[in-house]
Protein backbone atom coordinates (compact mmCIF):
# COMPACT_ATOMS: atom_id res chain seq x y z
CA UNK A 1 0.00 0.00 0.00
CA UNK A 2 2.94 2.23 0.98
CA UNK A 3 4.55 1.89 -2.26
CA UNK A 4 2.09 1.75 -4.14
CA UNK A 5 0.90 5.23 -2.85
CA UNK A 6 4.67 6.38 -3.74
CA UNK A 7 4.37 5.17 -7.53
CA UNK A 8 1.27 6.86 -7.66
CA UNK A 9 3.31 10.51 -6.70
CA UNK A 10 5.95 9.71 -8.52
CA UNK A 11 3.79 9.26 -12.00
CA UNK A 12 1.69 12.15 -11.10
CA UNK A 13 4.80 14.07 -10.96
CA UNK A 14 6.55 13.42 -14.11
CA UNK A 15 3.15 13.42 -16.09
CA UNK A 16 3.12 17.32 -14.71
CA UNK A 17 7.20 17.62 -15.79
CA UNK A 18 5.67 16.58 -19.08
CA UNK A 19 3.05 18.86 -19.58
CA UNK A 20 5.67 21.41 -19.14
CA UNK A 21 7.79 19.53 -21.90
CA UNK A 22 7.49 19.07 -24.87
CA UNK A 23 9.81 16.78 -26.39
CA UNK A 24 10.08 15.35 -30.19
CA UNK A 25 12.10 12.86 -31.28
CA UNK A 26 14.81 13.05 -34.53
CA UNK A 27 13.99 11.30 -37.29
CA UNK A 28 17.33 10.22 -37.93
CA UNK A 29 20.22 8.66 -35.88
CA UNK A 30 22.47 11.26 -36.68
CA UNK A 31 19.68 14.27 -35.26
CA UNK A 32 19.74 14.71 -31.55
CA UNK A 33 16.07 14.75 -29.47
CA UNK A 34 15.22 18.18 -28.41
CA UNK A 35 12.90 19.19 -26.03
CA UNK A 36 11.58 22.56 -25.60
CA UNK A 37 9.60 24.35 -22.68
CA UNK A 38 6.61 25.42 -23.42
CA UNK A 39 5.18 28.46 -24.42
CA UNK A 40 5.48 31.31 -20.88
CA UNK A 41 4.72 34.11 -23.01
CA UNK A 42 1.04 34.82 -24.22
CA UNK A 43 2.43 35.84 -27.57
CA UNK A 44 4.84 32.68 -27.94
CA UNK A 45 3.79 29.78 -30.51
CA UNK A 46 5.49 26.02 -31.08
CA UNK A 47 5.34 25.59 -34.94
CA UNK A 48 7.89 22.61 -36.81
CA UNK A 49 9.07 22.99 -33.27
CA UNK A 50 10.65 26.24 -32.86
CA UNK A 51 9.48 28.82 -30.17
CA UNK A 52 7.96 31.55 -32.09
CA UNK A 53 6.87 34.56 -31.12
CA UNK A 54 3.32 35.39 -32.75
CA UNK A 55 2.33 39.27 -32.24
CA UNK A 56 -0.89 40.17 -32.72
CA UNK A 57 -1.45 42.82 -35.30
CA UNK A 58 -3.06 45.32 -33.14
CA UNK A 59 0.20 44.83 -30.53
CA UNK A 60 1.42 48.44 -30.03
CA UNK A 61 5.17 48.74 -30.39
CA UNK A 62 7.05 52.35 -29.33
CA UNK A 63 10.39 53.42 -30.41
CA UNK A 64 12.12 56.32 -28.36
CA UNK A 65 15.17 58.07 -29.76
CA UNK A 66 17.17 60.90 -28.12
CA UNK A 67 18.16 63.30 -31.05
CA UNK A 68 21.08 65.48 -30.73
CA UNK A 69 21.99 68.70 -32.55
CA UNK A 70 24.03 71.88 -31.93
CA UNK A 71 23.48 75.84 -32.46
CA UNK A 72 25.51 77.20 -35.17
CA UNK A 73 28.26 79.49 -33.98
CA UNK A 74 26.86 82.74 -35.45
CA UNK A 75 23.78 83.36 -33.66
CA UNK A 76 22.65 86.40 -32.48
CA UNK A 77 20.83 85.14 -28.77
CA UNK A 78 20.69 82.29 -26.86
CA UNK A 79 17.02 81.66 -28.19
CA UNK A 80 18.12 81.81 -31.16
CA UNK A 81 21.37 79.19 -30.48
CA UNK A 82 18.06 77.05 -28.61
CA UNK A 83 15.74 77.21 -31.57
CA UNK A 84 18.52 76.39 -33.89
CA UNK A 85 19.90 73.12 -32.11
CA UNK A 86 16.44 71.89 -31.56
CA UNK A 87 15.43 71.63 -35.27
CA UNK A 88 19.27 69.93 -35.58
CA UNK A 89 18.14 67.57 -32.99
CA UNK A 90 14.64 66.79 -34.25
CA UNK A 91 16.50 66.37 -37.52
CA UNK A 92 18.27 63.68 -35.82
CA UNK A 93 15.68 61.89 -33.81
CA UNK A 94 13.62 61.30 -36.98
CA UNK A 95 16.56 59.95 -39.01
CA UNK A 96 16.46 57.46 -35.90
CA UNK A 97 13.35 56.73 -35.88
CA UNK A 98 13.55 56.25 -39.66
CA UNK A 99 16.53 53.85 -39.24
CA UNK A 100 14.68 51.88 -37.15
CA UNK A 101 11.33 51.49 -38.52
CA UNK A 102 12.54 51.46 -42.46
CA UNK A 103 16.15 50.48 -42.40
CA UNK A 104 19.38 51.56 -43.48
CA UNK A 105 21.41 51.05 -46.82
CA UNK A 106 24.54 50.49 -46.50
CA UNK A 107 27.54 50.50 -49.46
CA UNK A 108 30.98 50.48 -48.99
CA UNK A 109 33.43 50.85 -51.58
CA UNK A 110 37.67 49.79 -50.80
CA UNK A 111 40.41 51.04 -53.12
CA UNK A 112 43.10 49.34 -52.84
CA UNK A 113 46.43 49.98 -55.23
CA UNK A 114 49.75 47.43 -54.92
CA UNK A 115 48.40 45.88 -52.21
CA UNK A 116 47.74 49.03 -50.01
CA UNK A 117 44.74 50.31 -48.82
CA UNK A 118 44.27 53.60 -50.49
CA UNK A 119 40.66 54.93 -49.49
CA UNK A 120 38.19 53.68 -47.81
CA UNK A 121 34.26 54.56 -47.96
CA UNK A 122 31.19 53.50 -46.25
CA UNK A 123 28.24 55.32 -47.16
CA UNK A 124 25.12 54.68 -45.00
CA UNK A 125 21.27 56.56 -46.47
CA UNK A 126 18.17 56.81 -45.04
CA UNK A 127 14.54 57.10 -46.70
CA UNK A 128 11.47 57.75 -44.81
CA UNK A 129 8.18 59.01 -43.97
CA UNK A 130 7.33 59.89 -40.97
CA UNK A 131 3.91 60.62 -39.25
CA UNK A 132 2.73 61.63 -35.62
CA UNK A 133 6.40 61.66 -33.81
CA UNK A 134 6.26 63.18 -30.66
CA UNK A 135 8.95 65.41 -28.55
CA UNK A 136 8.66 63.82 -25.63
CA UNK A 137 11.62 65.85 -23.33
CA UNK A 138 13.80 68.39 -24.57
CA UNK A 139 17.42 69.66 -23.15
CA UNK A 140 19.72 72.27 -23.89
CA UNK A 141 23.09 72.70 -22.17
CA UNK A 142 26.14 74.54 -23.52
CA UNK A 143 25.36 74.78 -26.86
CA UNK A 144 23.94 70.58 -27.49
CA UNK A 145 20.09 69.78 -27.56
CA UNK A 146 18.95 67.00 -26.67
CA UNK A 147 15.50 65.42 -27.79
CA UNK A 148 13.96 63.10 -26.83
CA UNK A 149 11.17 61.33 -29.94
CA UNK A 150 9.36 58.64 -29.35
CA UNK A 151 6.21 57.27 -32.31
CA UNK A 152 3.57 54.61 -31.61
CA UNK A 153 3.06 51.81 -34.33
CA UNK A 154 0.85 48.95 -34.39
CA UNK A 155 2.79 45.86 -35.07
CA UNK A 156 0.90 45.65 -38.54
CA UNK A 157 2.57 49.39 -39.63
CA UNK A 158 5.98 48.30 -38.12
CA UNK A 159 5.73 45.04 -40.38
CA UNK A 160 4.52 46.64 -43.52
CA UNK B 1 -49.58 74.20 -48.21
CA UNK B 2 -46.16 75.87 -49.28
CA UNK B 3 -46.78 78.49 -52.46
CA UNK B 4 -44.49 78.98 -55.00
CA UNK B 5 -42.90 81.71 -54.05
CA UNK B 6 -42.38 80.54 -50.53
CA UNK B 7 -40.12 77.77 -51.95
CA UNK B 8 -37.94 80.12 -53.76
CA UNK B 9 -37.57 82.47 -50.84
CA UNK B 10 -36.47 79.28 -48.80
CA UNK B 11 -34.51 78.31 -51.58
CA UNK B 12 -32.92 81.67 -51.87
CA UNK B 13 -31.82 81.84 -47.96
CA UNK B 14 -30.14 78.39 -47.76
CA UNK B 15 -28.00 79.49 -51.30
CA UNK B 16 -27.46 82.63 -49.28
CA UNK B 17 -26.48 80.60 -46.26
CA UNK B 18 -24.02 78.35 -48.06
CA UNK B 19 -22.65 81.59 -49.88
CA UNK B 20 -22.02 82.76 -46.27
CA UNK B 21 -20.36 79.48 -45.53
CA UNK B 22 -18.31 79.16 -48.35
CA UNK B 23 -16.61 82.53 -47.95
CA UNK B 24 -15.87 82.40 -44.15
CA UNK B 25 -15.04 78.77 -44.75
CA UNK B 26 -11.51 80.49 -45.72
CA UNK B 27 -8.71 80.46 -48.05
CA UNK B 28 -6.64 77.48 -49.12
CA UNK B 29 -2.70 77.77 -49.40
CA UNK B 30 -0.46 75.05 -50.31
CA UNK B 31 2.51 74.67 -47.78
CA UNK B 32 5.81 73.51 -48.00
CA UNK B 33 8.33 73.26 -45.59
CA UNK B 34 12.54 72.18 -46.20
CA UNK B 35 14.99 72.25 -43.70
CA UNK B 36 18.90 70.47 -43.50
CA UNK B 37 21.04 70.00 -41.10
CA UNK B 38 24.58 69.48 -41.93
CA UNK B 39 26.80 67.58 -39.10
CA UNK B 40 24.24 67.96 -36.17
CA UNK B 41 23.80 71.67 -36.85
CA UNK B 42 20.74 73.67 -39.13
CA UNK B 43 22.01 74.36 -42.45
CA UNK B 44 18.93 75.88 -44.24
CA UNK B 45 15.69 76.02 -43.99
CA UNK B 46 13.21 77.19 -46.61
CA UNK B 47 8.85 78.04 -46.38
CA UNK B 48 7.10 78.09 -49.43
CA UNK B 49 3.24 79.45 -49.66
CA UNK B 50 1.22 80.34 -52.36
CA UNK B 51 -2.71 80.40 -52.80
CA UNK B 52 -4.24 77.23 -54.56
CA UNK B 53 -5.46 77.80 -58.41
CA UNK B 54 -7.96 74.89 -58.14
CA UNK B 55 -9.80 73.85 -54.62
CA UNK B 56 -8.34 71.00 -52.70
CA UNK B 57 -9.88 68.07 -52.29
CA UNK B 58 -10.03 66.25 -49.23
CA UNK B 59 -11.16 66.74 -46.30
CA UNK B 60 -9.55 68.24 -42.99
CA UNK B 61 -7.27 66.14 -40.34
CA UNK B 62 -6.08 66.15 -36.98
CA UNK B 63 -6.77 69.89 -34.55
CA UNK B 64 -5.76 73.13 -36.51
CA UNK B 65 -3.31 75.30 -35.66
CA UNK B 66 -4.14 78.80 -34.25
CA UNK B 67 -1.54 81.90 -34.02
CA UNK B 68 -1.93 85.16 -32.77
CA UNK B 69 -2.35 88.15 -35.27
CA UNK B 70 0.10 90.39 -34.04
CA UNK B 71 -0.52 93.42 -35.74
CA UNK B 72 -3.01 93.82 -39.48
CA UNK B 73 -0.97 91.94 -41.80
CA UNK B 74 -2.63 89.11 -43.81
CA UNK B 75 0.73 87.88 -45.11
CA UNK B 76 0.40 84.13 -44.09
CA UNK B 77 4.27 83.77 -45.02
CA UNK B 78 5.42 86.68 -42.23
CA UNK B 79 2.71 85.31 -39.75
CA UNK B 80 4.43 82.15 -39.50
CA UNK B 81 7.51 82.93 -39.97
CA UNK B 82 6.93 85.27 -36.78
CA UNK B 83 5.46 82.02 -35.18
CA UNK B 84 8.13 79.59 -36.58
CA UNK B 85 8.50 77.47 -33.24
CA UNK B 86 4.92 76.87 -33.10
CA UNK B 87 4.41 76.12 -36.79
CA UNK B 88 7.59 73.75 -36.87
CA UNK B 89 6.35 72.11 -33.34
CA UNK B 90 2.55 71.81 -35.14
CA UNK B 91 3.89 70.07 -38.45
CA UNK B 92 5.81 67.48 -36.40
CA UNK B 93 2.63 65.94 -36.21
CA UNK B 94 1.71 65.44 -40.33
CA UNK B 95 3.60 63.73 -42.56
CA UNK B 96 7.44 64.73 -42.86
CA UNK B 97 9.76 63.00 -45.29
CA UNK B 98 13.21 62.25 -43.77
CA UNK B 99 16.51 61.71 -45.90
CA UNK B 100 19.77 61.13 -44.80
CA UNK B 101 22.92 60.73 -45.84
CA UNK B 102 26.27 59.39 -43.77
CA UNK B 103 29.74 58.88 -45.34
CA UNK B 104 32.75 58.41 -43.55
CA UNK B 105 36.17 58.06 -45.66
CA UNK B 106 39.50 57.71 -44.61
CA UNK B 107 38.56 58.31 -40.67
CA UNK B 108 36.62 61.65 -41.80
CA UNK B 109 32.90 61.61 -41.17
CA UNK B 110 29.72 63.99 -42.64
CA UNK B 111 26.42 63.87 -42.29
CA UNK B 112 23.58 65.19 -44.05
CA UNK B 113 19.78 65.26 -42.87
CA UNK B 114 16.65 66.45 -44.74
CA UNK B 115 13.53 67.02 -43.28
CA UNK B 116 10.72 68.10 -45.39
CA UNK B 117 6.76 69.02 -45.29
CA UNK B 118 5.93 68.12 -49.12
CA UNK B 119 3.62 70.55 -50.56
CA UNK B 120 0.21 70.16 -48.78
CA UNK B 121 -3.16 71.86 -48.95
CA UNK B 122 -4.11 74.61 -45.96
CA UNK B 123 -7.31 76.27 -44.90
CA UNK B 124 -6.60 79.51 -43.87
CA UNK B 125 -9.25 81.59 -41.70
CA UNK B 126 -7.98 84.66 -40.99
CA UNK B 127 -10.27 86.33 -38.18
CA UNK B 128 -10.21 89.61 -35.62
CA UNK B 129 -6.97 88.25 -33.83
CA UNK B 130 -5.78 84.67 -34.74
CA UNK B 131 -5.23 82.79 -37.51
CA UNK B 132 -6.56 79.39 -37.31
CA UNK B 133 -4.76 77.19 -40.24
CA UNK B 134 -6.16 73.57 -41.13
CA UNK B 135 -4.39 70.82 -43.22
CA UNK B 136 -6.36 68.85 -46.21
CA UNK B 137 -6.12 65.19 -46.80
CA UNK B 138 -7.25 63.42 -49.51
Amino acid sequence: MKYSLVLAALLMSVSVYANDVHCTKGVDANRTTTCMKAPVDPNDVIRDNVLVNEVSPTHEIRISVVGEGVSPLNTSSPAQAYALAKRAAIADGYRQIAEKVKGVRVEGQDTINNMMMQRSTVRTSVDATIRNANVVETSFKEGLCEVEMEIVLSYAQFAR
Amino acid sequence: MRSRDGNSTFLRSICALIFCFSYLSGDEYIISYRYAVEDATLLNDSLDISKTMTPCRGHHVGSPLYLPLSNDTKDLKKIILSHDDEFFTYINTLSLHVRNFDSLSNGMSSSLTTVTLKPTCFTVEFNDNLVKIAPFKE
